[in-house]
C-alpha cells in the first residue's frame, strides 16, 4: 500500500524513514515527496574515444567477471554542474545522484519507488532505466542514508537544462508486507559520487 | 475543501484546454494546462480549483490536479488570491 503524504511525513518524524536534509512542505504530493538533483554527474566517454583507449566498445553484464564500478571509472567523467546548468543534450545518457540522502530501516517495514516526473517527462527526459524499486533496508548501512543514483536520459528532440538542486525524480513509498528476513545487501548498497 | 486560487489564462494546446498561471506567495508564477470547464469564473475573475493542505497567518498551500510544469505539486498562495469556492467569499 502506498503512503499518503500523511504517513509519509509521520514515518519520516518516527525515524522510519530518513531523507537527509528533510523536505520542504511544498515538496510532498499526496502520495510522494520530490527529491532534488545533486550537483555530481557522470558523463559517458564518446564511444570514439572509448575506441581509443583500446577498451573493447561494448557492455558484457552475462560475463561473471563484469564490474560496473571498473567500467564506470574507466568510461566516465565526473562533471560537477556549473551554475548556469548543464545540457543535457537530445539522446544523450548521464548517471547522476539526489541532492537527498535515504535511509529506509529494515524494521521500518518500507519499501520505496523512483519515479520520474511528469513535467521532465513532457520534454522527453526520465530518470530511471528499468529499475526504480528502493529496498527495505536501503541505505541502512550509513547513518546518514545514501544518495538515490538516477539513470537520466533525454529521448526528446532538444538539450534540456540540469540545475542542481532542482526537482528531479519523486518518491514513492510502500508498505512491505511482513518484516525481510535480509535487509539490502544489493551490489549497490553504497552507492553515491566518489569521495561522498 | 476545494478552494479557489486566482489565475491567469490563456489558450491551450487543444481548443477545450486552457493554459493558466498561478502565482505563488512570492510572486513566481505556476503554468499548468488545464480543461477549460474547471475553471470557476466570479465576478469577471478566472480561479483554478485546488485542494487546501494548511494554512498560516498570510499563505495557503495548495495541491495541484497535477504536475506543474515547474515540476510542482503543491505551492504557497497568498490568502489574498484565495477563494472559499461554496459561498464564493475571499
Amino acid at each position: 500500500m502506498i503512503l499518503s503524504d500523511r504517513e509519509g511525513r509521520f514515518a519520516l518524524r518516527r525515524g522510519l524513514v530518513q531523507i537527509t536534509p528533510e523536505p520542504e512542505d511544498d515538496a510532498w504530493s499526496s502520495t510522494a515527496v520530490d527529491l532534488r538533483l545533486g550537483s555530481i554527474l557522470l558523463r559517458w566517454k564518446s564511444i570514439e574515444d572509448i575506441r581509443a583507449l583500446g577498451i573493447a566498445a561494448r557492455f558484457r553484464p552475462g560475463r561473471p567477471d563484469f564490474d560496473f564500478f571498473q567500467i564506470a571509472q574507466q568510461l566516465t567523467e565526473q562533471i560537477t554542474i556549473p551554475e548556469a546548468g548543464y545540457d543535457l543534450e537530445s539522446h544523450q545518457f548521464i548517471l547522476g545522484w539526489t541532492l537527498e540522502t535515504i535511509r529506509l530501516p529494515t524494521l521500518s517495514r518500507l519499501a520505496a519507488r523512483v519515479e520520474g516526473k511528469s513535467s521532465l517527462g513532457r520534454l522527453g527526459m526520465g530518470i530511471h532505466v528499468t529499475a526504480p524499486t528502493v529496498h527495505a533496508g536501503f541505505g541502512e548501512a550509513k547513518p546518514e542514508g545514501i544518495p538515490l543514483q538516477l539513470e537520466i536520459w533525454n529521448v526528446g528532440p532538444l538539450p534540456v537544462e540540469l540545475l542542481a538542486g532542482m526537482p528531479i525524480c519523486q518518491l514513492i513509498f510502500e508498505e512491505v508486507h511482513g518484516t525481510p528476513e535480509r535487509g539490502y545487501a544489493g551490489q549497490f548498497r553504497q552507492q553515491g559520487p566518489v569521495g561522498a | 475543501m476545494q478552494i479557489g486560487v486566482l489565475c491567469e489564462t490563456r489558450p491551450g494546446l487543444r481548443d477545450s484546454e486552457r493554459s493558466i498561471a498561478i502565482p505563488d506567495f512570492w510572486g513566481r508564477k505556476q503554468y499548468i494546462r488545464i480543461e477549460a470547464y474547471y475553471l470557476h469564473e466570479h465576478e469577471g475573475r478566472t480561479y483554478m480549483p485546488l485542494t487546501f493542505i494548511d494554512e498560516d497567518a498570510e499563505k495557503v498551500l495548495v495541491e495541484l490536479p497535477y504536475e506543474a510544469d515547474s515540476g510542482k505539486w503543491r505551492l504557497f498562495v497568498s490568502k489574498k488570491n484565495v477563494l472559499h469556492l461554496e459561498d464564493g467569499k475571499p
